[in-house]
Protein backbone atom coordinates (compact mmCIF):
# COMPACT_ATOMS: atom_id res chain seq x y z
CA UNK A 1 0.00 0.00 0.00
CA UNK A 2 1.64 3.22 -1.03
CA UNK A 3 2.20 6.25 1.26
CA UNK A 4 -0.82 8.66 0.19
CA UNK A 5 -3.43 5.64 0.39
CA UNK A 6 -2.68 4.94 4.07
CA UNK A 7 -2.79 9.12 4.51
CA UNK A 8 -5.87 9.01 3.12
CA UNK A 9 -7.13 6.52 4.47
CA UNK A 10 -6.55 8.08 7.69
CA UNK A 11 -7.90 11.49 6.49
CA UNK A 12 -11.10 10.21 5.54
CA UNK A 13 -11.77 7.84 8.15
CA UNK A 14 -10.80 10.73 11.25
CA UNK A 15 -12.60 12.95 9.19
CA UNK A 16 -15.87 11.15 8.04
CA UNK A 17 -16.08 9.87 12.14
CA UNK A 18 -15.43 13.42 13.04
CA UNK A 19 -18.62 13.82 11.81
CA UNK A 20 -20.66 11.80 12.30
CA UNK A 21 -19.53 12.48 16.35
CA UNK A 22 -20.80 15.86 15.70
CA UNK A 23 -24.15 14.58 14.48
CA UNK A 24 -24.33 12.39 17.01
CA UNK A 25 -24.03 14.57 19.63
CA UNK A 26 -27.15 16.50 18.60
CA UNK A 27 -29.15 13.44 20.23
CA UNK A 28 -27.66 15.24 23.49
CA UNK A 29 -29.24 18.38 22.23
CA UNK A 30 -32.74 17.47 22.82
CA UNK A 31 -35.08 17.48 20.08
CA UNK A 32 -39.44 18.23 20.35
CA UNK A 33 -41.22 15.09 20.98
CA UNK A 34 -43.15 14.03 18.14
CA UNK A 35 -46.71 12.07 17.58
CA UNK A 36 -45.12 8.96 16.40
CA UNK A 37 -47.32 5.87 15.20
CA UNK A 38 -48.60 3.17 16.94
CA UNK A 39 -45.46 0.94 18.67
CA UNK A 40 -43.75 4.30 18.03
CA UNK A 41 -44.22 5.77 21.32
CA UNK A 42 -41.11 4.08 22.94
CA UNK A 43 -38.86 7.25 21.68
CA UNK A 44 -35.53 5.40 22.24
CA UNK A 45 -36.22 2.42 20.81
CA UNK A 46 -37.77 4.02 17.73
CA UNK A 47 -34.99 6.70 17.28
CA UNK A 48 -32.65 3.41 17.91
CA UNK A 49 -33.35 1.81 14.91
CA UNK A 50 -35.51 3.77 12.36
CA UNK A 51 -33.52 3.94 9.11
CA UNK A 52 -36.11 5.94 7.37
CA UNK A 53 -37.16 3.57 4.86
CA UNK A 54 -40.40 5.49 4.61
CA UNK A 55 -42.53 1.74 5.01
CA UNK A 56 -44.95 2.75 7.70
CA UNK A 57 -45.87 5.95 5.62
CA UNK A 58 -46.55 4.32 2.31
CA UNK A 59 -47.76 0.85 4.33
CA UNK A 60 -50.41 3.73 6.11
CA UNK A 61 -54.11 2.86 4.73
CA UNK A 62 -54.97 5.96 6.23
CA UNK A 63 -52.49 8.06 5.17
CA UNK A 64 -51.62 9.29 8.49
CA UNK A 65 -48.43 9.10 8.80
CA UNK A 66 -45.85 11.45 6.84
CA UNK A 67 -41.88 12.27 6.96
CA UNK A 68 -41.21 14.36 9.74
CA UNK A 69 -39.55 17.51 8.11
CA UNK A 70 -36.44 19.00 9.09
CA UNK A 71 -38.04 21.72 11.18
CA UNK A 72 -38.13 18.59 13.84
CA UNK A 73 -34.69 18.62 14.06
CA UNK A 74 -32.16 17.21 12.01
CA UNK A 75 -32.26 13.93 14.14
CA UNK A 76 -36.22 13.45 13.41
CA UNK A 77 -35.93 14.54 10.10
CA UNK A 78 -37.26 11.62 7.85
CA UNK A 79 -38.68 9.68 11.18
CA UNK A 80 -42.31 8.86 11.20
CA UNK A 81 -44.56 11.62 13.03
CA UNK A 82 -48.75 11.91 12.41
CA UNK A 83 -49.89 14.39 10.24
CA UNK A 84 -54.02 14.98 11.08
CA UNK A 85 -54.19 18.51 9.64
CA UNK A 86 -54.03 17.59 5.90
CA UNK A 87 -57.56 16.51 5.61
CA UNK A 88 -60.14 19.15 4.17
CA UNK A 89 -61.83 20.30 7.43
CA UNK A 90 -65.17 19.58 8.26
CA UNK A 91 -65.90 16.30 6.02
CA UNK A 92 -67.57 13.87 8.62
CA UNK A 93 -67.98 11.52 6.13
CA UNK A 94 -64.04 11.38 4.48
CA UNK A 95 -61.92 12.05 7.16
CA UNK A 96 -58.84 9.91 7.60
CA UNK A 97 -57.40 9.31 11.15
CA UNK A 98 -55.56 6.20 13.32
CA UNK A 99 -57.79 3.81 13.84
CA UNK A 100 -55.14 1.55 15.07
CA UNK A 101 -56.20 -0.60 11.81
CA UNK A 102 -57.97 -2.43 14.43
CA UNK A 103 -60.53 -4.14 11.72
CA UNK A 104 -57.79 -4.69 9.43
CA UNK A 105 -54.63 -6.72 8.97
CA UNK A 106 -55.99 -9.10 12.26
CA UNK A 107 -55.64 -5.83 14.17
CA UNK A 108 -51.62 -5.22 13.73
CA UNK A 109 -51.71 -1.97 12.88
CA UNK A 110 -50.08 -2.26 9.15
CA UNK A 111 -47.28 0.64 9.93
CA UNK A 112 -45.96 -2.10 12.29
CA UNK A 113 -46.42 -5.17 9.98
CA UNK A 114 -44.32 -3.04 7.26
CA UNK A 115 -41.35 -2.19 9.82
CA UNK A 116 -38.41 -3.72 8.87
CA UNK A 117 -36.61 -2.71 12.08
CA UNK A 118 -38.59 -3.33 14.82
CA UNK A 119 -38.89 0.59 15.26
CA UNK A 120 -42.57 0.98 15.46
CA UNK A 121 -43.46 -2.53 17.77
CA UNK A 122 -46.62 -3.56 19.63
CA UNK A 123 -46.26 -3.79 23.41
CA UNK A 124 -46.49 -7.12 24.79
CA UNK A 125 -49.63 -6.40 26.12
CA UNK A 126 -51.12 -4.68 22.74
CA UNK A 127 -54.65 -4.03 22.75
CA UNK A 128 -56.09 -1.64 20.32
CA UNK A 129 -58.54 -0.25 22.31
CA UNK A 130 -56.07 1.09 24.79
CA UNK A 131 -53.47 1.53 22.99
CA UNK A 132 -52.55 5.52 23.05
CA UNK A 133 -50.69 7.61 20.80
CA UNK A 134 -50.77 11.39 21.86
CA UNK A 135 -54.07 13.52 23.31
CA UNK A 136 -55.64 16.21 21.79
CA UNK A 137 -55.51 19.72 22.98
CA UNK A 138 -57.87 22.42 21.85
CA UNK A 139 -56.69 25.74 21.52
CA UNK A 140 -59.60 28.20 23.17
CA UNK A 141 -58.54 30.95 21.24
CA UNK A 142 -59.14 29.69 17.72
CA UNK A 143 -61.75 27.38 18.62
CA UNK A 144 -65.11 28.65 17.32
CA UNK A 145 -67.12 27.44 19.89
CA UNK A 146 -65.18 29.50 21.89
CA UNK A 147 -65.03 32.44 19.81
CA UNK A 148 -67.83 32.96 18.40
CA UNK A 149 -70.41 30.67 17.16
CA UNK A 150 -71.49 27.13 18.11
CA UNK A 151 -69.28 24.13 16.61
CA UNK A 152 -69.74 20.63 16.72
CA UNK A 153 -67.31 18.68 14.70
CA UNK A 154 -64.73 17.52 16.96
CA UNK A 155 -67.05 16.69 19.57
CA UNK A 156 -69.45 14.70 16.87
CA UNK A 157 -66.55 13.36 15.31
CA UNK A 158 -65.01 11.66 18.60
CA UNK A 159 -68.56 10.16 19.54
CA UNK A 160 -69.09 9.08 16.04
CA UNK A 161 -65.21 7.10 15.85
CA UNK A 162 -65.17 6.14 19.67
CA UNK A 163 -68.82 5.38 20.61
CA UNK A 164 -70.40 7.17 23.68
CA UNK A 165 -69.10 5.22 26.01
CA UNK A 166 -65.14 6.14 24.97
CA UNK A 167 -65.43 9.79 23.86
CA UNK A 168 -63.23 11.47 25.20
CA UNK A 169 -64.53 15.40 23.54
CA UNK A 170 -67.71 16.42 25.82
CA UNK A 171 -69.91 19.53 26.36
CA UNK A 172 -69.38 22.11 29.08
CA UNK A 173 -72.25 23.47 30.35
CA UNK A 174 -74.66 20.95 28.08
CA UNK A 175 -77.90 21.44 29.82
CA UNK A 176 -80.42 22.53 27.39
CA UNK A 177 -82.80 23.38 29.99
CA UNK A 178 -80.49 25.83 31.62
CA UNK A 179 -79.50 29.36 30.50
CA UNK A 180 -76.33 28.92 30.19
CA UNK A 181 -75.95 26.21 27.97
CA UNK A 182 -72.93 26.79 25.74
CA UNK A 183 -71.69 23.91 24.75
CA UNK A 184 -68.25 24.26 24.37
CA UNK A 185 -66.37 21.46 23.84
CA UNK A 186 -63.95 19.91 26.27
CA UNK A 187 -61.26 17.44 25.84
CA UNK A 188 -60.84 14.64 28.52
CA UNK A 189 -57.06 13.82 27.95
CA UNK A 190 -57.83 10.33 30.37
CA UNK A 191 -59.71 9.73 28.10
CA UNK A 192 -58.26 10.43 24.58
CA UNK A 193 -56.26 8.03 22.37
CA UNK A 194 -54.97 10.36 19.95
CA UNK A 195 -56.33 9.55 16.81
CA UNK A 196 -56.61 12.68 15.21
CA UNK A 197 -60.04 12.73 14.43
CA UNK A 198 -61.21 15.71 15.89
CA UNK A 199 -58.10 17.61 14.21
CA UNK A 200 -58.69 16.05 11.18
CA UNK A 201 -62.52 17.72 10.67
CA UNK A 202 -61.48 20.55 12.76
CA UNK A 203 -62.95 23.65 10.82
CA UNK A 204 -61.27 26.55 12.71
CA UNK A 205 -58.87 27.06 9.82
CA UNK A 206 -61.61 26.76 6.89
CA UNK A 207 -61.46 29.62 5.04
CA UNK A 208 -63.39 32.96 5.72
CA UNK A 209 -63.10 30.94 9.48
CA UNK A 210 -59.70 32.25 10.66
CA UNK A 211 -57.78 34.16 12.00
CA UNK A 212 -54.86 33.36 9.59
CA UNK A 213 -53.68 30.32 12.13
CA UNK A 214 -50.92 28.48 11.72
CA UNK A 215 -52.48 25.36 12.39
CA UNK A 216 -55.74 23.75 13.50
CA UNK A 217 -57.29 24.69 16.79
CA UNK A 218 -57.74 21.18 18.27
CA UNK A 219 -54.48 19.43 17.32
CA UNK A 220 -52.90 15.89 19.02
CA UNK A 221 -49.78 16.23 21.05
CA UNK A 222 -47.19 13.81 22.06
CA UNK A 223 -47.48 12.07 25.40
CA UNK A 224 -45.53 13.54 27.99
CA UNK A 225 -42.37 11.83 29.15
CA UNK B 1 -27.24 0.22 -26.29
CA UNK B 2 -24.15 0.76 -24.47
CA UNK B 3 -23.96 -0.06 -20.89
CA UNK B 4 -23.64 2.96 -19.41
CA UNK B 5 -26.83 3.88 -20.93
CA UNK B 6 -28.64 0.65 -20.01
CA UNK B 7 -27.64 0.97 -16.29
CA UNK B 8 -28.22 5.11 -16.46
CA UNK B 9 -31.96 3.94 -17.67
CA UNK B 10 -32.33 0.77 -15.33
CA UNK B 11 -31.36 2.93 -12.02
CA UNK B 12 -33.45 6.11 -13.74
CA UNK B 13 -36.74 3.56 -13.96
CA UNK B 14 -35.78 2.15 -10.33
CA UNK B 15 -35.72 5.44 -8.70
CA UNK B 16 -38.75 6.55 -10.55
CA UNK B 17 -40.39 3.44 -9.67
CA UNK B 18 -39.96 4.03 -5.87
CA UNK B 19 -40.93 7.62 -6.44
CA UNK B 20 -44.14 6.60 -7.89
CA UNK B 21 -45.30 4.20 -5.12
CA UNK B 22 -44.35 6.46 -2.64
CA UNK B 23 -46.10 9.37 -4.70
CA UNK B 24 -49.46 6.40 -4.96
CA UNK B 25 -48.80 4.97 -1.07
CA UNK B 26 -47.98 1.52 -2.70
CA UNK B 27 -46.02 -0.24 0.02
CA UNK B 28 -42.33 -1.21 -1.82
CA UNK B 29 -40.55 1.12 0.42
CA UNK B 30 -36.96 2.99 -0.46
CA UNK B 31 -33.68 1.59 -0.96
CA UNK B 32 -33.24 1.66 2.88
CA UNK B 33 -36.12 -0.99 3.60
CA UNK B 34 -37.16 -2.60 0.03
CA UNK B 35 -39.91 -5.31 -0.60
CA UNK B 36 -43.40 -5.72 -1.04
CA UNK B 37 -46.06 -5.85 1.93
CA UNK B 38 -44.25 -7.91 5.10
CA UNK B 39 -41.34 -8.71 2.84
CA UNK B 40 -38.40 -6.05 3.12
CA UNK B 41 -35.01 -6.17 2.64
CA UNK B 42 -32.94 -3.66 4.60
CA UNK B 43 -29.86 -1.88 3.12
CA UNK B 44 -27.15 -3.89 4.77
CA UNK B 45 -25.63 -0.88 6.56
CA UNK B 46 -28.97 0.43 7.74
CA UNK B 47 -29.31 -3.19 8.94
CA UNK B 48 -25.94 -3.35 10.80
CA UNK B 49 -26.30 -0.31 12.18
CA UNK B 50 -29.44 -0.46 13.64
CA UNK B 51 -28.92 -3.95 15.14
CA UNK B 52 -25.24 -2.26 16.79
CA UNK B 53 -27.68 0.81 17.96
CA UNK B 54 -30.45 -1.09 19.61
CA UNK B 55 -27.91 -3.52 21.02
CA UNK B 56 -30.05 -6.63 20.02
CA UNK B 57 -30.45 -8.74 16.75
CA UNK B 58 -33.27 -7.59 14.72
CA UNK B 59 -34.21 -10.96 12.76
CA UNK B 60 -35.58 -9.04 9.39
CA UNK B 61 -32.27 -6.99 9.44
CA UNK B 62 -30.45 -10.41 10.27
CA UNK B 63 -32.06 -11.96 7.12
CA UNK B 64 -31.50 -9.15 4.98
CA UNK B 65 -27.39 -9.34 5.68
CA UNK B 66 -27.25 -12.95 5.17
CA UNK B 67 -29.36 -11.87 1.38
CA UNK B 68 -27.15 -9.10 0.20
CA UNK B 69 -23.58 -11.05 1.17
CA UNK B 70 -25.45 -13.57 -0.82
CA UNK B 71 -25.63 -11.20 -3.52
CA UNK B 72 -22.78 -9.56 -3.61
CA UNK B 73 -20.71 -13.36 -3.76
CA UNK B 74 -23.03 -13.45 -7.36
CA UNK B 75 -22.74 -9.93 -8.60
CA UNK B 76 -20.28 -8.35 -6.20
CA UNK B 77 -20.99 -4.69 -6.22
CA UNK B 78 -23.18 -4.54 -9.14
CA UNK B 79 -25.94 -2.52 -7.17
CA UNK B 80 -23.67 0.58 -7.02
CA UNK B 81 -23.59 0.53 -11.35
CA UNK B 82 -26.79 -0.70 -11.90
CA UNK B 83 -29.65 0.83 -9.22
CA UNK B 84 -27.86 3.08 -6.87
CA UNK B 85 -29.24 6.47 -7.27
CA UNK B 86 -25.87 8.06 -6.73
CA UNK B 87 -24.42 6.32 -9.90
CA UNK B 88 -27.55 8.75 -11.60
CA UNK B 89 -26.36 12.02 -9.67
CA UNK B 90 -22.71 11.26 -10.98
CA UNK B 91 -24.48 10.97 -14.42
CA UNK B 92 -26.09 14.66 -14.06
CA UNK B 93 -22.77 15.94 -12.97
CA UNK B 94 -21.02 14.91 -15.77
CA UNK B 95 -23.60 16.00 -18.23
CA UNK B 96 -22.77 19.60 -16.42
CA UNK B 97 -19.06 19.38 -16.36
CA UNK B 98 -17.58 21.54 -19.43
CA UNK B 99 -17.03 19.11 -21.98
CA UNK B 100 -12.94 20.64 -22.22
CA UNK B 101 -12.31 20.30 -18.66
CA UNK B 102 -13.87 16.38 -18.78
CA UNK B 103 -11.58 15.89 -21.53
CA UNK B 104 -8.37 16.70 -20.47
CA UNK B 105 -9.11 14.93 -16.88
CA UNK B 106 -9.68 11.79 -19.40
CA UNK B 107 -6.62 12.49 -21.01
CA UNK B 108 -4.31 12.69 -18.10
CA UNK B 109 -6.42 9.79 -16.41
CA UNK B 110 -5.18 7.74 -19.69
CA UNK B 111 -1.80 9.04 -19.62
CA UNK B 112 -0.83 8.23 -16.33
CA UNK B 113 -2.72 4.70 -17.12
CA UNK B 114 -0.78 4.04 -20.40
CA UNK B 115 2.56 5.55 -18.25
CA UNK B 116 1.98 2.83 -15.63
CA UNK B 117 0.82 -0.08 -18.31
CA UNK B 118 4.10 0.40 -20.27
CA UNK B 119 5.95 -0.11 -17.22
CA UNK B 120 4.14 -3.01 -16.64
CA UNK B 121 4.60 -4.29 -20.39
CA UNK B 122 8.46 -3.81 -20.36
CA UNK B 123 8.95 -5.48 -17.36
CA UNK B 124 6.94 -8.12 -18.76
CA UNK B 125 9.00 -8.08 -21.39
CA UNK B 126 12.18 -8.38 -19.83
CA UNK B 127 10.82 -11.43 -17.47
CA UNK B 128 9.73 -13.03 -20.80
CA UNK B 129 13.42 -12.26 -22.53
CA UNK B 130 15.42 -13.75 -19.55
CA UNK B 131 16.75 -17.08 -20.11
CA UNK B 132 14.30 -19.57 -18.69
CA UNK B 133 16.15 -21.07 -16.23
CA UNK B 134 16.66 -18.11 -14.21
CA UNK B 135 13.28 -16.93 -12.80
CA UNK B 136 14.06 -13.81 -13.85
CA UNK B 137 12.27 -11.35 -12.53
CA UNK B 138 11.56 -10.31 -9.05
CA UNK B 139 9.32 -7.24 -8.02
CA UNK B 140 11.89 -5.95 -5.79
CA UNK B 141 14.83 -5.65 -7.89
CA UNK B 142 12.59 -4.18 -11.06
CA UNK B 143 11.05 -0.95 -9.97
CA UNK B 144 9.48 -0.61 -13.31
CA UNK B 145 6.18 -0.82 -12.04
CA UNK B 146 5.43 1.08 -9.72
CA UNK B 147 4.29 -1.47 -6.86
CA UNK B 148 0.55 -2.66 -6.12
CA UNK B 149 -1.47 0.82 -6.21
CA UNK B 150 -4.68 -0.44 -3.64
CA UNK B 151 -5.02 -2.12 -0.83
CA UNK B 152 -7.66 -4.60 1.20
CA UNK B 153 -9.26 -2.03 3.25
CA UNK B 154 -9.06 1.42 2.51
CA UNK B 155 -10.36 4.68 3.50
CA UNK B 156 -14.39 3.63 2.66
CA UNK B 157 -13.67 0.82 5.37
CA UNK B 158 -12.77 3.52 8.11
CA UNK B 159 -15.63 5.29 7.30
CA UNK B 160 -17.86 2.24 7.87
CA UNK B 161 -15.84 1.77 11.03
CA UNK B 162 -16.54 5.70 12.35
CA UNK B 163 -20.26 4.69 11.69
CA UNK B 164 -20.07 1.51 13.14
CA UNK B 165 -18.52 3.46 16.66
CA UNK B 166 -20.40 6.33 16.43
CA UNK B 167 -23.85 4.40 16.32
CA UNK B 168 -22.45 2.53 19.10
CA UNK B 169 -21.81 5.68 21.12
CA UNK B 170 -24.38 7.49 20.55
CA UNK B 171 -27.21 5.36 20.29
CA UNK B 172 -28.95 5.35 16.32
CA UNK B 173 -27.84 5.05 13.08
CA UNK B 174 -25.89 8.05 12.47
CA UNK B 175 -24.47 7.56 9.10
CA UNK B 176 -28.20 6.82 7.85
CA UNK B 177 -28.91 10.75 8.69
CA UNK B 178 -26.22 12.20 5.68
CA UNK B 179 -25.94 8.58 3.87
CA UNK B 180 -26.54 9.98 0.26
CA UNK B 181 -28.91 6.59 -1.05
CA UNK B 182 -31.41 7.77 1.81
CA UNK B 183 -31.01 11.56 1.44
CA UNK B 184 -31.82 10.23 -2.29
CA UNK B 185 -35.16 8.61 -1.52
CA UNK B 186 -36.03 11.52 0.86
CA UNK B 187 -35.41 14.50 -2.31
CA UNK B 188 -37.94 11.92 -4.44
CA UNK B 189 -40.43 12.75 -1.44
CA UNK B 190 -39.63 15.94 -0.88
CA UNK B 191 -40.48 16.63 -4.40
CA UNK B 192 -43.46 14.70 -4.23
CA UNK B 193 -44.60 16.68 -1.40
CA UNK B 194 -44.11 19.76 -2.66
CA UNK B 195 -45.96 19.26 -6.04
CA UNK B 196 -48.69 17.07 -4.37
CA UNK B 197 -48.99 19.02 -1.29
CA UNK B 198 -47.34 22.47 -1.96
CA UNK B 199 -45.14 21.79 1.28
CA UNK B 200 -42.41 24.05 0.76
CA UNK B 201 -39.82 23.71 4.17
CA UNK B 202 -36.22 23.90 5.17
CA UNK B 203 -35.42 19.87 3.84
CA UNK B 204 -36.28 21.19 0.48
CA UNK B 205 -32.50 22.94 0.55
CA UNK B 206 -30.72 20.97 3.47
CA UNK B 207 -31.12 17.62 1.58
CA UNK B 208 -30.04 18.86 -1.97
CA UNK B 209 -27.40 20.57 -0.25
CA UNK B 210 -25.95 17.51 1.37
CA UNK B 211 -26.20 15.57 -1.82
CA UNK B 212 -24.12 18.12 -3.05
CA UNK B 213 -21.58 18.39 -0.47
CA UNK B 214 -20.78 14.66 -0.65
CA UNK B 215 -21.26 13.89 -4.15
CA UNK B 216 -19.31 17.79 -5.75
CA UNK B 217 -17.41 18.19 -2.89
CA UNK B 218 -16.32 15.18 -1.77
CA UNK B 219 -14.83 13.50 -4.80
CA UNK B 220 -15.26 10.15 -5.49
CA UNK B 221 -18.03 9.44 -2.73
CA UNK B 222 -18.28 5.93 -3.98
CA UNK B 223 -14.40 5.10 -4.17
CA UNK B 224 -13.55 6.94 -1.14
CA UNK B 225 -16.32 7.50 1.30
CA UNK B 226 -19.19 5.17 0.60
CA UNK B 227 -19.53 2.71 4.05
CA UNK B 228 -21.89 0.53 1.62
CA UNK B 229 -19.55 -0.03 -1.08
CA UNK B 230 -16.81 -0.85 1.67
CA UNK B 231 -19.81 -3.13 3.44
CA UNK B 232 -19.93 -5.13 -0.26
CA UNK B 233 -16.42 -4.80 -1.28
CA UNK B 234 -15.61 -7.08 1.59
CA UNK B 235 -17.57 -10.10 0.69
CA UNK B 236 -17.07 -9.30 -3.74
CA UNK B 237 -13.32 -10.31 -3.10
CA UNK B 238 -15.02 -14.11 -3.03
CA UNK B 239 -17.39 -13.57 -5.76
CA UNK B 240 -16.22 -15.22 -9.50
CA UNK B 241 -19.31 -14.77 -11.08
CA UNK B 242 -20.18 -12.19 -13.58
CA UNK B 243 -16.69 -10.16 -14.08
CA UNK B 244 -15.33 -8.92 -17.19
CA UNK B 245 -12.77 -11.05 -18.31
CA UNK B 246 -10.25 -9.93 -21.00
CA UNK B 247 -9.34 -12.36 -23.89
CA UNK B 248 -5.73 -12.50 -23.58
CA UNK B 249 -5.54 -13.29 -27.22
CA UNK B 250 -7.34 -9.99 -28.33
CA UNK B 251 -6.08 -7.47 -26.07
CA UNK B 252 -3.35 -5.23 -27.59
CA UNK B 253 -1.15 -5.37 -24.41
CA UNK B 254 -0.68 -8.77 -23.91
CA UNK B 255 -1.16 -10.04 -27.65
CA UNK B 256 1.01 -6.87 -28.99
CA UNK B 257 2.77 -5.06 -26.33
CA UNK B 258 0.63 -1.96 -26.53
CA UNK B 259 0.30 0.12 -23.74
CA UNK B 260 -3.49 0.94 -23.84
CA UNK B 261 -5.22 0.41 -20.70
CA UNK B 262 -8.18 1.83 -22.08
CA UNK B 263 -10.40 -0.13 -19.63
CA UNK B 264 -8.73 1.32 -17.00
CA UNK B 265 -9.62 4.46 -18.08
CA UNK B 266 -13.07 4.39 -18.66
CA UNK B 267 -13.89 2.37 -15.26
CA UNK B 268 -16.73 4.41 -13.32
CA UNK B 269 -15.19 2.37 -10.35
CA UNK B 270 -12.07 2.71 -10.76
CA UNK B 271 -10.84 -0.17 -11.38
CA UNK B 272 -8.30 -1.12 -13.50
CA UNK B 273 -9.19 -4.71 -14.92
CA UNK B 274 -5.61 -5.28 -17.28
CA UNK B 275 -3.44 -4.40 -14.52
CA UNK B 276 -5.67 -5.23 -11.28
CA UNK B 277 -2.83 -4.16 -8.73
CA UNK B 278 -2.53 -0.67 -10.43
CA UNK B 279 -5.93 0.60 -10.29
CA UNK B 280 -6.91 2.68 -7.15
CA UNK B 281 -9.67 0.05 -6.02
CA UNK B 282 -8.76 -3.87 -6.27
CA UNK B 283 -10.54 -5.67 -9.02
CA UNK B 284 -12.95 -6.90 -7.00
CA UNK B 285 -14.40 -3.87 -6.45
CA UNK B 286 -15.71 -4.48 -10.46
CA UNK B 287 -19.79 -3.30 -9.92
CA UNK B 288 -20.12 -5.02 -13.16
CA UNK B 289 -20.96 -1.80 -15.33
CA UNK B 290 -19.93 -3.01 -18.90
CA UNK B 291 -17.75 0.44 -19.30
CA UNK B 292 -14.68 -1.77 -20.33
CA UNK B 293 -16.92 -4.01 -22.46
CA UNK B 294 -18.26 -0.96 -24.50
CA UNK B 295 -14.60 0.83 -24.69
CA UNK B 296 -12.12 -1.57 -25.28
CA UNK B 297 -10.48 -0.99 -28.69
CA UNK B 298 -10.38 -4.72 -29.59
CA UNK B 299 -13.29 -5.97 -28.62
CA UNK B 300 -11.47 -8.46 -26.06
CA UNK B 301 -13.48 -8.00 -23.03
CA UNK B 302 -16.60 -10.03 -22.01
CA UNK B 303 -18.74 -10.23 -19.25
CA UNK B 304 -18.54 -14.05 -17.94
CA UNK B 305 -20.92 -16.02 -16.17
CA UNK B 306 -18.22 -18.01 -14.68
CA UNK B 307 -14.55 -15.94 -13.89
CA UNK B 308 -11.14 -17.53 -13.50
CA UNK B 309 -9.09 -16.72 -10.76
CA UNK B 310 -7.78 -13.15 -11.39
CA UNK B 311 -4.31 -12.90 -13.13
CA UNK B 312 -1.96 -10.69 -12.54
CA UNK B 313 -0.48 -8.59 -16.15
CA UNK B 314 2.48 -10.78 -15.76
CA UNK B 315 1.36 -13.89 -15.99
CA UNK B 316 -1.78 -13.25 -18.69
CA UNK B 317 1.64 -11.71 -20.67
CA UNK B 318 3.31 -14.85 -20.37
CA UNK B 319 0.57 -17.32 -21.04
CA UNK B 320 -0.76 -14.88 -24.57
CA UNK B 321 3.06 -15.14 -25.44
CA UNK B 322 3.49 -18.78 -24.83
CA UNK B 323 -0.03 -20.37 -25.17
CA UNK B 324 -0.66 -18.25 -28.38
CA UNK B 325 2.32 -18.16 -30.04
CA UNK B 326 0.85 -20.17 -33.22
CA UNK B 327 -2.25 -17.76 -33.23
CA UNK B 328 -0.09 -14.65 -32.66
CA UNK B 329 2.20 -15.39 -35.67
CA UNK B 330 -0.68 -16.11 -38.01
CA UNK B 331 -2.39 -12.85 -37.11
CA UNK B 332 1.03 -11.08 -37.47
CA UNK B 333 1.07 -12.27 -40.71
CA UNK B 334 -1.84 -12.42 -41.99
CA UNK B 335 -3.42 -9.72 -44.91
CA UNK B 336 -4.65 -7.06 -42.33
CA UNK B 337 -3.73 -7.20 -38.52
CA UNK B 338 -5.68 -5.75 -36.72
CA UNK B 339 -4.48 -2.39 -35.65
CA UNK B 340 -7.41 -0.32 -33.69
CA UNK B 341 -7.82 2.86 -34.64
CA UNK B 342 -7.48 4.59 -31.10
CA UNK B 343 -7.66 7.81 -32.59
CA UNK B 344 -11.74 7.08 -33.00
CA UNK B 345 -12.48 6.53 -29.41
CA UNK B 346 -13.36 9.00 -27.68
CA UNK B 347 -11.13 11.71 -25.49
CA UNK B 348 -7.62 10.27 -26.63
CA UNK B 349 -5.01 13.24 -27.03
CA UNK B 350 -2.54 13.44 -29.46
CA UNK B 351 0.26 11.75 -27.92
Amino acid sequence: MSNSMTRRTLCIGVGATAAMVGLGALRYAGSAPLVRPPGGQDEENLVSRCVHCYRCIEACPEKVIVAAPLDAGLLNMRTPQMEFSDCYPGQLDDFRYCDFCAERNGGVPQCVAACPSGALQLPVDYDAAREVIGVAELDQNLCIAYRSSFCAFCHDVCQQVRGEENAAIYYQNADEAGPDDTRLPVVDPTKCNGCGACEAVCVSTQVGSTLDAAHRAIVVKPLEG
Amino acid sequence: MKFKQGRTAVAAVALAAVGVCLAAGVLVGTGCGFGPGDIALLCPVGALLSMVAAKTLIPRAVISLVLVVAAVLLIGRAFCGWLCPVTLWRRVKEFFSPVAKREAREAARSDENQALAAGEIAAAKAASEAPSGAQGHSCASCGACGGKRNASFDSRHAVLGGALVTTAVFGFPVFCLICPVGLSFAAIALVISLFGAGDLNWGLVFVPAMLVIELVFLRKWCGRFCPISAFMSLFSRFSRTGMPAIDNEKCLETAKGVACSRCATVCTFDVNLRHPDLGELPLHDCARCGDCVDACPTQAISLRVLNEKPQSFAEAFRKARSGGEAKLDRNESGPTPIIPDLDEAPCTEEA
